[in-house]
């Protein structure tokens, strides 16, 4: 059996995540009902911009789950550019014109891919990755 | 040249394997962003 390659990557467990996860909590639960008026930071932009520190974490975490991720390495740029991609095309396009829901708004699209952008740089940080297990025997 | 079947068969079989991954990793996403678009 091949030994399997570890990372520092943490998943759910990841900085970048929790930040990026409370950060969109609070949006959620104390932000968005206390504003009286419409705002297109917090009722819009914010949500797209932490779309793959929050999401990509839990969804690279069920590929090894499932296997298709050979090991736990902090996301490279191109599962961040894949994904960015395929949630530009379908948050903003396909939902709002195939499921009718959502709101197409290029802006939105930017906003996906600048914050995949900088949690991809934070990501590839070496304070960012967790010490990594020794397969090594003794 | 008769192919070595035993062989071909276990290489098939790591293809199959490889192409369930990729099937259920998009099956996956799939449901997933279905999910954010309309709880998110």
């Amino acid at each position: 059996m091949p030994a399997e390659r570890h990372g520092g990557f943490g998943y759910w467990r990841d900085p970048v995540f929790i930040i990026s996860l409370t950060i969109y909590v609070i949006n959620r639960t104390l932000i968005k009902p206390n504003l009286h008026t419409y705002s297109p930071l917090f009722h819009g932009h914010l949500n797209d911009t932490l779309t793959v520190p929050v999401a990509l974490p839990i969804y690279l975490l069920v590929y090894r789950w499932i296997g298709f991720r050979p090991d736990d390495e902090p996301p490279r740029w191109w599962e961040v550019a894949l994904h960015v991609l395929v949630w530009m095309i379908f948050f903003e396009w396909f939902g709002p014109l195939v499921l009718h829901h959502g709101v197409g708004d290029p802006i939105d699209a930017w906003c996906i891919a600048g914050g995949g952008l900088v949690a991809w740089a934070l990501w590839q940080r070496e304070w960012m990755k967790r010490p990594r297990v020794s397969t090594r025997l003794s | 040249m008769i192919p070595d079947l035993p062989n071909l068969t276990s290489a098939s079989s790591a293809w199959m394997l490889i192409a369930l991954k990729a099937v259920a990793a998009m099956g996956f996403m799939t449901a997933a962003n279905v999910f954010i678009l309309y709880a998110c």
